[in-house]
């Protein structure tokens, strides 16, 4: 072998120098072996790694809609009220005391706000994969009086024994003035924003990438996500 | 010709090779995992424990509560006229008073300052209103940076089990707490109950007291069981939208 020449040794083993194999021919087929190393690199790459694909997680419209529908049947904001009823009534003929009744007690009052998606929930596609949603105002879906939590504090009766119906009329008056309280305290701000970061996440998560919030009554709402 | 067909077989088989090590390496640990299968699987486990964390940074419980002094800080049924009287004669035999004896006395004592004398049982109380908000405290725990935590600290918290067509969640959630506590300041425009006048620094030991019983009143009354139960519901809900069959909650 004349001094000076390079040696090369193919993959396959055996001895070449330059003279016999062309620079230019043994280029090709390095570029070949590198070829087929990259695919088959990548083939069996693609085999073992199918999530590193694009895959796409976008669901049906119907889908969608169910999905928002379960989700926002749950109250989206909870207060609980542990109340103090007092109620009393005097009455005096002249100057003499007929009646002279006064009860006091605690009751507990759940309240639970969220959105009633039957009064007029829509969602339409958007353009490049948003989604707009018209979602109800929220409102105050349940007051609950727990009736089994009443603790008296005390009851006087004179002239006339307080009644079962006074009773419940004035749980039921408290329970309007816990609701104004309630709304009055921002229930209805928190249920319309929870229920908004709720959709925002559960849609996010199921593929879409921009969510946009509108009234079902009055037009474009505040709250749009960013993209 | 041969060459070319040998050079082929050749790269193949070190590309083979080279994955294989590469393998090796991520099951001993050198090397991110490589189990498509159960990377994907810590992926949708990270990004449960981050839905779980959004949902609990909004999911709280107001609780409102109302307080009436003195009635609210004995148990029903309770005699001043009989404590006092006790608590007179022990004074002249000279011995100490229990614990809850003191707790009482500085209620009689606070009721005196508001001009209620309790031994007259006149009827005369003040509601305190006292607002608690519960719900989770999320900083320092795996909710906060999922992505981060070690794989056996994840599995503490999150696992997945999935057969046939059925995918199963179990996941630990953090226990619901009070979250804060603070009195409202009544004003006779709001207070709904007969007035009675109570000076400034009365009111204000009235409140403290009321702040500092609360909490263990919140626990009589499950605030933080319906916290949890609200929440639990929520992340059910969430998750079961989102494709798994079922979730489950463990202890």
């Amino acid at each position: 072998m004349p001094s000076g020449k390079i040696r090369l040794v193919p993959w396959g083993g055996g001895d070449y120098n330059e003279k016999e194999m062309p620079k230019k021919r043994t280029s090709s087929l390095r570029r070949t072996a590198a070829f087929f190393l990259l695919a088959s690199t990548l083939l069996l790459s693609a085999m073992l790694f199918p999530g590193c694909s694009p895959k796409e997680n976008r669901i049906s419209h119907q889908e969608v809609e169910s999905r928002v529908k379960n989700l926002l049947q749950m109250p989206t904001f909870e207060h609980i009220y542990r109340d103090i009823i007092y109620y009393g009534k005097n009455e005096r003929f002249w100057f003499i005391p007929t009646v002279n009744k006064e009860i006091l007690f605690s009751i507990e009052v759940r309240v639970q706000a969220g959105i009633d998606f039957s009064n007029g929930l829509r969602i339409e596609p958007g353009s490049e994969g948003e989604l707009v949603i018209f979602l109800p105002p929220p409102e105050i879906l349940v007051i609950d009086a727990d009736e089994s939590t009443i603790r008296q504090y005390y009851i006087r009766e004179y002239g006339e024994r307080v009644s079962r119906l006074e009773y419940y009329d004035v749980i039921d008056a408290q329970k309007e003035s816990i609701r104004n309280d309630a709304v009055k305290r921002g229930i209805l701000l928190r249920a319309e924003e929870n229920a908004k970061q709720l959709l925002t996440n559960l849609l996010e998560y199921s593929g879409f990438q921009t969510i946009t919030f509108r009234s079902a009554q009055s037009g474009v709402r505040k709250k749009e996500e960013e993209p | 010709m041969k060459r070319l067909l040998r050079r082929v077989v050749g790269s193949i088989l070190l590309a083979a090779a080279a994955l294989a090590a590469l393998f090796y390496l991520s099951r001993q640990g050198f090397l991110p995992n490589l189990n498509p299968k159960h990377s994907e699987t810590r992926e949708v486990a990270v990004s449960v424990l981050q839905e779980v964390h959004d949902i609990f940074e909004l999911h709280t419980v107001e609780y409102v509560y109302k307080s009436v002094f003195p009635y609210d800080y004995t148990e029903t049924g309770f005699s001043w006229s009989v404590f006092t009287e006790r608590m007179r004669r022990k004074s002249l035999e000279n011995k100490g008073l229990t614990d809850r004896e003191r707790r009482l006395m500085a209620i009689h004592n606070l009721a005196s300052r508001a001009g209620i004398q309790l031994e007259k049982e006149e009827g005369k109380f003040v509601v305190i209103t006292t607002i608690v908000r519960a719900g989770y405290d999320l900083t320092d725990t795996v909710f906060r940076d999922p992505a981060d935590i070690s794989e056996d600290r994840l599995e503490q918290f999150v696992r997945i089990e999935e057969n046939d067509s059925n995918r199963l969640l179990y996941l630990r959630l953090p226990k619901a707490q009070v979250l804060e506590v603070r009195t409202e300041d009544s004003t006779s425009f709001d207070y709904g109950y007969p007035d009675i006048e109570i000076p400034p620094d009365v009111w204000k030991d009235l409140a403290e007291l009321a702040s500092l019983t609360v909490r263990e009143q919140v626990e009589q009354t499950g605030l933080l069981e319906t916290a949890e139960k609200n929440g639990r519901q929520f992340i059910r809900r969430f998750l079961e939208d989102t494709g798994f069959s079922e979730v489950r909650f463990v202890e």
